[in-house]
């Protein structure tokens, strides 16, 4: 015998055709890895559809914060199956891990063994989710991410996942988990009216990949849990008016509520700041009350470092421990120039940064908040773990006052401390080299060329303009930025600035980039005439110059922006050197949303974005519902299809066992490629308990298949043709959705299986 | 050796006529399911063994009952033989049962001067093997050779066997002791393998009123003659098997001979024999042609006695049969219906 045949290498130990054998907990084990697949398409749409979220937020950390909490959660549920635990308890087990998570995440200092909750734990998150609404309530979109945001993201998106694993695995009801998904996916179009449909697309792709992995999993095992029916339901009428009840588009924030802006953590605050000023609404920021007439400049932190593609704030400074209240000496200052002490009380309302507006420059802060601390020679105040956030306190400035003649006189000599504010790369583009050479051919001091820089700037053929860069694309603070900004001579306030730095710097004069508010708005019938209001189109950039003796003085080339100082004024004219703004902004009423900017720049500041793209959002749910439903759409299409042809005579008894074989499959039956018609049809009726009618049509409709597959095509006749094939077809169809479930025939036309999940029968010729 | 009575000459030429027509289905389904009540009449509750044994027998293929002692393995198998007016004959199979006692011997005729063959037991259209597994390999071999080639060469000269001409072949599983069990490739020449089974309760309760007092064999008349069960025989010739399904057939008995878990596949014969079984299987079910759903229900009958599992899947199993079955069934639930009716 083993000369015929030597023994095989079992390839594998078992057939895997037996049933398994070995009691409850090994059938749940091997159900539960044909479930794996399920959790991976799920995990992709979690991931496709929380991505849709980005338009919403800044950068990108918290996207993967986000995904590998969901991701950990969802895997976590599937693991739990595959040791053997019930399919609903390990959704519990899941939760578990969430928890767990959120605790490591966000209150590892209110935990046992960081993942454990202690009484704490619900302290913190309480506060969390209280800053994370008031942060949500603040900002405008993109909104920076911050502790209390990623937490509320992570208690959300952690309960999608939760309902994800529920509904689809636990549940076996995957067509539903497409409303939630929908509803999230839509949030963004909601919100700010950009509708991703690239993002809208994919989400759906990862739709229809969940379905498709349901009804090959559902193949596998025809078990199904019951009771599930209800959250179901509960998911998608609940979902529905999620979506209805999304706050329409208020062109400005979130929650249509004060509103505000924020400065992105990202490498370039510049940057982040001319996306502030584009965004549309000028929400309020803070407001003072000072005891100066003169216009004040609040400065949130200076850029000193210039890498040749951004500015920023040099790191590597070594911080001394200092506090708000402790008195500083202003850096270069001597007692020569005039200075004017000055108390600034600020309020700090819609702003939410980790910096302190204060004038420059202050020598002490008093009544603010949390853990503040002095950068000593910008003089600004930051904090890495408070926030600007509703703090009001109290600034002591000493306004620089120093007169032309002492600037002129500064000596060029600069102490080596002030040195790094003149380091520039190498690869300077020659326009700037020719634009500096070009300005200053007459200038014989440091005063001179500064004022002369400013003057250049500040002249005809310069344009203040906020789209002007984007739509050129130099928006940002770089040589190449500046270099193309001197070409095209338009931009804003961070391309005068840092322009005139870099030239400053060049021409060898100490500079840096000061990053804060205009003075804003003057609040009218106010009990102090010396009360303004700071919104976020006050934000303002400008540059900053080292003159031995004086210390830092700023400047102001921005047109149309701002105040010029006394002393960069050009001495033939008469007037105060304020702009057209001030004079018009100073009417503003406090509380006015309308988008408020200088004349110059609001037409091209916020109108395109604030249409209302009501006809976009119609569009992209409609695209979205038509992907949804296509599925049902091709199946009902082919249903008249194949009907019609019965009837008229064109397709044959073959064409009717596929309708009938579809229908099964819509409702939840088994169907499989090896079953033959007689197997199959043996299947539908002991499964659907048919009347005798019924059981009739199925029988002729079985013998007039077989006969037009197996018999002799010579010697076999068709007995059944045209209306009366059509009309058993319909009785056994009819039949087998009168016997459905009310979701099963929910299932059957939202995703009908036949159509995702087709069964290959390959092509049958019918005879003629 | 003994000799059941029998309706026919007992000279090995039975009365078929040579140039006969196939029944039309219709008339052939009805006797067939004269045969199969016929039988029922006297074994209840084994539908299934006795469908397969006629389908067998109408298939002109052998026949091998194999299973415990007493649940009916011999009286299927007389009362198949009584069902129809053919001749039968019957061998005890015992340790000392030589080959001639089989096939024929030559006896040397004192009148004659001459040596004249006295046909054996294998010369009849019916030939009941009863525990074939208790005759040596020798004897075994003789009438095996007989089965294959039907006819019988003694001392030099060649008899063709009669036609029709099935062997029912009976075997005892368990008892072991003193046996020679057939060898798997000897079982290839089977056309399919049966076990009775029990019979379930009523049909049981039901025996002990109708079997207790007389042999219910001896009252068993023929339903059909030889000459229509000849023509039973051309009909299933002519049921049309279409591409798609011998397609199947082959892709069912290749999934064997590629099975991680059997040692031996089925062989051609396997694909020949199955076909022509589903064939007088759509014959006895009233149809001119043949369904998937033939194949499946021969299957196992016809597949089963030929498949050698590999020890490592056996170490799994009580009895290589229950195996077997687990290893069809899941070929047939994975096999597919080719989609082409080509013609």
């Amino acid at each position: 015998m083993s000369v015929l045949s030597p023994p095989r290498p079992d390839v594998t130990s078992r057939s895997g055709t037996a049933a398994p054998v070995g009691g409850d907990h090994a059938e749940r084990r091997s159900r539960a890895h044909r479930l794996w697949p399920m959790s991976w398409a799920l995990i992709l749409l979690y991931l496709v559809t929380v991505s849709t979220l980005s338009p919403l937020l800044a950068g990108a950390s918290w996207w993967l914060g986000i995904a590998v909490l969901g991701t950990v959660v969802l895997a976590s549920a599937a693991a739990a199956r595959s040791l053997g635990v019930r399919t609903w308890v390990a959704t519990i087990v899941g939760a578990v891990v969430w928890l767990g998570l959120l605790i490591l995440f966000f209150a590892p200092d209110a935990s046992f063994v960081l993942v454990l909750p202690t009484f704490d734990t619900p302290g913190v998150f309480v506060e969390l989710g209280r800053d994370g609404l008031r942060s949500i309530a603040r900002q405008g979109t993109p909104a920076e991410a911050d502790m209390g945001i990623r937490f509320i993201l992570a208690i959300g998106a952690g309960a999608f996942a939760l309902l994800l694993d529920a509904v689809a695995v636990a549940g076996r009801m995957a067509a539903v988990v497409g409303f939630p998904a929908v509803a999230i996916a839509l949030v963004p179009g909601f919100v700010n009216g950009h509708i991703n449909l690239v993002a809208l697309a994919l989400c759906g792709a990862a739709f229809l990949l969940v379905l498709w992995t349901d009804t090959r999993v559902r193949r596998l095992s025809t078990s199904r849990p019951s009771g599930v029916l209800g959250i179901g339901a509960l998911t998608v009428i609940g979902s529905l008016l999620f979506a209805a009840a999304a706050p329409g588009y208020n062109g400005e924030s979130l929650i249509p509520s004060g509103g505000g802006s924020v400065f992105g953590r990202g490498v370039s605050p510049l940057v982040d700041l001319g996306k502030d000023l584009r965004r549309p609404g000028g929400a309020q920021q803070f407001s003072y009350t000072t005891s100066t007439d003169e216009s004040l400049y609040f400065r949130l932190l200076t850029l000193d470092e210039f890498n040749g593609t951004t500015w920023s704030a040099g790191n590597d400074r070594v911080r001394e421990l200092n506090e708000p209240g402790t008195l500083m000496d202003v850096p270069g200052l001597s007692d020569e120039i005039l200075t004017e002490p000055t108390t600034t009380t600020v309020q700090v309302d819609g702003m939410v940064a980790p910096w302190l507006p204060v004038p420059f420059p202050s020598v002490r802060v008093v009544g603010a908040e949390g853990r503040w601390m002095w950068d000593m020679e910008g003089l600004t105040l930051s904090s890495r773990l408070s926030g600007a956030g509703g703090q009001s306190y109290i600034a002591e400035s000493v306004l620089i006052q120093p007169t032309r003649e002492q600037l002129i006189a500064a000596q060029p000599e600069v102490p080596p401390n002030v040195d790094r504010f003149l380091a520039l790369p190498e690869d300077i583009p020659p326009i700037l080299t020719e634009t500096l050479a070009a300005i200053t051919a007459e200038t014989d001091n440091a005063y001179d060329t500064a004022f002369a820089i400013q003057q250049y700037l500040r002249g005809s053929p310069f344009l203040y303009s906020l789209e002007a860069p984007v739509d050129d694309g130099y928006d940002g603070d770089g040589f190449d930025v500046i270099a193309t900004f001197l070409e095209k001579k338009s931009g804003y306030c961070v391309h005068f600035a840092s322009a005139m730095a870099v030239l400053s710097r060049m021409a060898g004069i100490p500079a840096r980039v000061s990053l804060g508010y205009l003075p804003g708005d003057r609040v009218v019938g106010a009990e102090s005439r010396l009360t303004y209001t700071v919104g976020t189109d006050d934000l303002h950039s400008w540059p900053e110059l080292y003159f031995s003796g004086v210390g830092w003085v700023p400047f102001e080339p921005t047109p149309g922006r701002g105040v010029v100082p006394d002393y960069a004024r050009p001495q033939s004219s008469g007037a105060d050197g304020r702009n057209v703004q001030d004079a018009r902004t100073s009417e503003r009423a406090q509380g006015d949303q309308a988008p408020v900017l200088p004349p110059s720049t609001t037409s091209s500041t916020g109108e395109g974005a604030v249409e209302p793209p009501a006809e976009l959002l119609t569009s992209a749910a409609l695209f979205f519902l038509l992907l949804l439903g296509s599925p049902g759409l091709l199946r009902a299409s082919r249903r008249r299809s194949r009907t019609r042809a019965l009837h008229s005579g064109r397709a044959g008894p073959v064409t009717a066992w596929r309708e009938i074989s579809d229908a099964a499959q819509d409702y939840g039956m088994p169907v499989s490629e090896a079953d033959t018609p007689r197997a199959f049809s043996a299947a539908l009726s002991s499964r659907s308990a048919f009347t005798t009618q019924e059981e009739k049509a199925l029988a002729s409709l079985l013998d007039a298949v077989e006969r037009v597959r197996f018999a002799d095509p010579d010697r076999a006749t068709l007995r059944l043709v045209g209306p009366s094939l059509a009309a058993n077809t319909e009785t056994v169809t009819g039949a087998l959705r009168r016997r459905a479930g009310f979701m099963d025939r929910v299932r059957a036309t939202i995703a009908p299986a036949s159509v995702l999940s087709p069964v290959y029968r390959g092509r049958v010729p019918e005879p003629a | 050796m003994t000799s059941l009575p029998t309706h026919a000459p007992t000279d090995g030429s039975s009365g078929f006529v040579d140039d006969a027509v196939g029944l039309p289905t219709a008339e052939a389904h009805r006797l067939a399911g004269d045969i199969v009540r016929n039988v029922e009449s006297v074994i209840d509750g084994k539908h299934g063994a006795v469908r397969t044994a006629l389908t067998v027998l109408l298939a002109e293929g052998h026949l091998l009952i194999e299973d415990v002692p007493g649940v009916g393995k011999t009286m299927l198998a007389k009362a198949l033989a009584r069902s129809i007016h053919a001749t039968v004959s019957r061998i005890q199979f015992t340790p000392d049962l030589l080959p001639s006692d089989v096939t024929g011997i030559s006896v040397y005729n004192q009148a004659d001067r001459r040596f004249e063959f006295k046909p054996g037991a294998v010369f009849a259209n019916i030939v009941i093997g009863d525990e074939i597994n208790r005759a040596s390999p020798k004897t075994q071999s003789a009438l095996l050779e007989c089965m294959e080639e039907r006819q019988v060469t003694v001392d030099g000269s060649t008899y063709p066997l009669s036609s029709p001409f099935t062997v029912i072949a009976t075997q005892n599983p368990i008892e072991m002791e003193g046996t020679y069990a057939l060898p798997e490739a000897q079982r290839d020449r089977f056309m399919a393998r049966i076990s009775m089974g029990y019979p379930d309760e009523t049909s049981e309760l039901s025996m002990l009123t109708t079997r207790d007092t007389s042999n219910p064999l001896s009252t068993l008349e023929p339903v059909v003659s030889g000459a229509s069960l000849q023509r039973m025989m051309i009909s299933v010739r002519n049921v049309y098997v279409s591409a798609s399904v011998k397609e199947y057939a082959v892709g069912i008995v290749r999934a064997t001979r590629s099975h991680p878990d059997l040692r031996l596949g089925a062989s051609p014969r396997a694909t020949l024999q199955l076909v022509r079984a589903a064939k007088a299987l759509s014959l006895v079910s009233g149809r001119d042609f043949v369904l998937p759903d033939d194949i499946d229900e021969l299957a196992l009958p016809v597949l089963g006695h030929r498949l050698m599992p590999t020890s490592r899947a056996l170490g799994h199993h009580q009895r290589s049969d229950d195996l077997i079955a687990d290893l069809i069934r899941g070929i047939l639930e994975t096999a597919v219906v080719p989609p082409s009716n080509t013609r």
